[in-house]
């Protein structure tokens, strides 16, 4: 059997606070195959971006991963020591994070930052290969930017530049954490073309984290909806769109389209998402949802499979 | 008066910048020469890119930096004579509601405190009415009463983008200027501030300034649209037209980008 690029099953993840241990990702399934671009979708406190960072073991001390495997082509991320970790973390797989001017270094040129990227993994490194990657996410006058620090530069040029330095060491895979959210709505177009681009080109994987389904449906090929810490929907970006299964998917979808569509008053769905504090052992979309029945509340409701999608809703048990 | 809510003539602010002692002085144009009426019941959006002085008109309106050159008007008032102490009474008129409700509601007030803080301060109700007072806004925005002892953080964004709004209509604003108001929330969210929003504004009889990169929420929003490239003002027209025939080509360029 041929190893997908990344496999991930039944990952379940706790962070650690004052009273204890409480559960935020409660299952969490993912594979993709290289060349693929997988879109994580969900509101704030749905546990997309703390099941993609997994992928990086970036949760450290706070949190833990309480049970799953991880698979990057046939090894199993979870079980590897930091050292190893280290030879694949930014260097196979690497990450855009959502806020550029944080994440990038203040004090340090633009040049040296790229250029450490690659003398950490022991890369060739040369002025060349990073202005090369400088051209290549679309940076003008590469020679001026290289010696300029962060600040200097506006935040797409900085967006810009996290994506070269995720990219400079060609990686399999790229996590892009809403790469688009803290940009120019005009500019937005720009950096997903250049995503689409690179994926294009080099046959780099993405997986986005997004809660915008605009971007989500411009760039992806697949989604994945998240809700209360559980995957709910899965599916191609067209038969997501198209007909989606799951009524948070599909409510979530009527709240977008009726808000381009410009209806007075917006469709909206009423109620709250629950926070991690309240998760119980039924359907998190319960309360929310129109089509209901008891047996929802028994149990958390198991992924079903069907062709090319998956969902998770009791209804479906019963097809 | 007129039923013109606020009007905005030859406003300009420049900047005056120094990296350091030595190094000479640099002027930003951050905001040139714009002029705009906004009827009494109207909303009018302003779009452009990051910088292009979006913001600087808020902050101008409201009075919180002072214009370098230019004149606003409130209700036919020019406010940009007056002192700090007389711009107080007017203050309760015009509002402003941010992106991000962390940085303004203070972590450690209660939202009864929070509401209470503006009615006191402009002196809106007699004191022993100000406990329902704060009960009228929060059902006002669709809050209920059991909210009031909990503190900013104990609530959802999109609740605390609410007590903002009730913030805003306690001093019986009628001019309110709306700073990407729902681009920090969930699409879910954003339906539901939106609805808010129209919902007091026929309530209330607002006026609002929409400051926004979201072209669905101006779509939604506003009765006209203001395009800023660089500090001016390239085009304003009716929503409608604009979003179909923009004539700038800054404009054209800015609509096309949107994603859709």
């Amino acid at each position: 059997m041929k190893d997908k690029l990344i496999a991930i099953k039944d990952l379940k993840i706790s962070f650690f606070h004052e009273n204890g241990k409480i559960q935020v990702v409660r299952g969490f399934d993912l594979s993709m195959d290289s060349g693929e671009i997988v879109g994580i979708l969900g509101e704030s406190g749905s546990g997309k971006t703390v099941s993609a960072t997994s992928i990086l073991r970036l949760e450290d001390e706070a949190g833990s991963i309480d049970s799953g495997t991880v698979f990057y082509k046939d090894r199993n991320l979870i079980e590897l020591t930091e050292k190893e970790y280290r030879k694949i973390r930014g260097n196979r797989i690497s990450y855009v994070f959502q806020n550029a001017s944080s994440a990038l270094n203040p004090y340090k040129k633009i040049g040296l930052q790229l250029t450490e990227v690659l003398k950490n993994h022991q890369l060739p490194y040369s002025r060349t290969i990073v202005l090369d990657a400088l051209k290549g996410v679309g940076i003008e006058e590469v020679h001026m930017v290289y010696d300029m620090y962060p600040f200097q530069l506006s935040g797409g040029q900085n967006q810009r530049i996290m994506i070269a330095q995720g990219i400079i060491s060609k990686p399999d895979l790229l996590i892009a954490d809403e790469p688009s959210s803290s940009i120019d709505a005009s500019l937005r177009k720009t950096v997903l073309d250049l995503l689409k681009n690179i994926n294009q080109k080099s046959g780099m994987a993405i997986i986005l984290i997004t809660h915008d389904f605009d971007v989500a449906r411009y760039l992806c090929d697949r989604l994945i909806i998240m809700y209360g810490g559980l995957v709910m929907e899965e599916g191609t970006v067209n038969d997501i769109f198209e007909e989606p299964l799951h009524p948070y998917t599909r409510e979530l979808i009527e709240c977008a389209s009726s808000l381009t569509r410009g209806d007075s008053p917006v469709y909206t769905l009423e109620g709250t998402a629950p926070t991690p504090f309240q998760f119980k052992e039924e359907c998190p979309f319960f309360s929310r949802c129109k089509y209901r029945l008891p047996e929802c509340t028994l149990e958390i409701p198991q992924i079903i499979e069907l062709d090319n999608r998956k969902i998770r809703c009791v209804k479906h048990k019963k097809r | 008066m007129s039923d013109i809510a606020l009007k905005v003539v030859d406003l300009s602010k420049h900047f005056v910048i120094r990296n350091n002692v030595f190094s000479k002085k640099k002027i930003i144009h951050a905001v040139r020469k714009i002029s705009f009426e906004v009827k009494s019941g109207e909303s009018l959006g302003l779009i452009g890119e990051s910088g292009s002085g979006k913001t600087t008109v808020a902050n101008l309106l409201l009075k919180l930096i002072e214009p370098s050159e230019g004149r606003i008007e409130l209700f036919g008032k020019d406010i940009t004579q007056l002192s700090e102490e007389s711009m107080r009474i007017y203050r309760g008129d015009i509002q402003i509601i941010f992106q991000y409700t962390h940085a303004v509601l203070d972590p450690k007030m209660t939202i009864s405190e929070l509401l209470r803080e503006p009615l006191e301060i402009h002196q809106v109700v007699a004191k022993y009415q100000i406990d329902n007072e704060v009960d009228r806004l929060l059902e006002l925005v669709g809050l209920s009463k059991s909210e009031k002892n909990k503190f900013p953080s104990q609530l959802s964004g999109g609740q605390n983008q609410r007590i903002l709004i009730a913030r805003a209509i306690a001093t019986r604003a009628r001019v309110i200027v709306c700073d990407e108001p729902v681009s920090a929330l969930d699409v879910s969210v954003q339906g539901q501030i939106l609805n808010l929003l129209l919902k007091l504004k026929e309530e209330l009889n607002l006026t609002y300034v929409f400051i926004t990169h979201d072209l669905n929420v101006v779509k939604h929003m506003c009765n006209r649209i203001a395009v800023m490239y660089q500090g001016e003002i390239v085009e304003i027209e009716n929503t409608e037209k604009m979003l179909s025939d923009p004539q700038n080509p800054y404009a054209q360029k800015l609509i096309k980008s949107f994603l859709t």
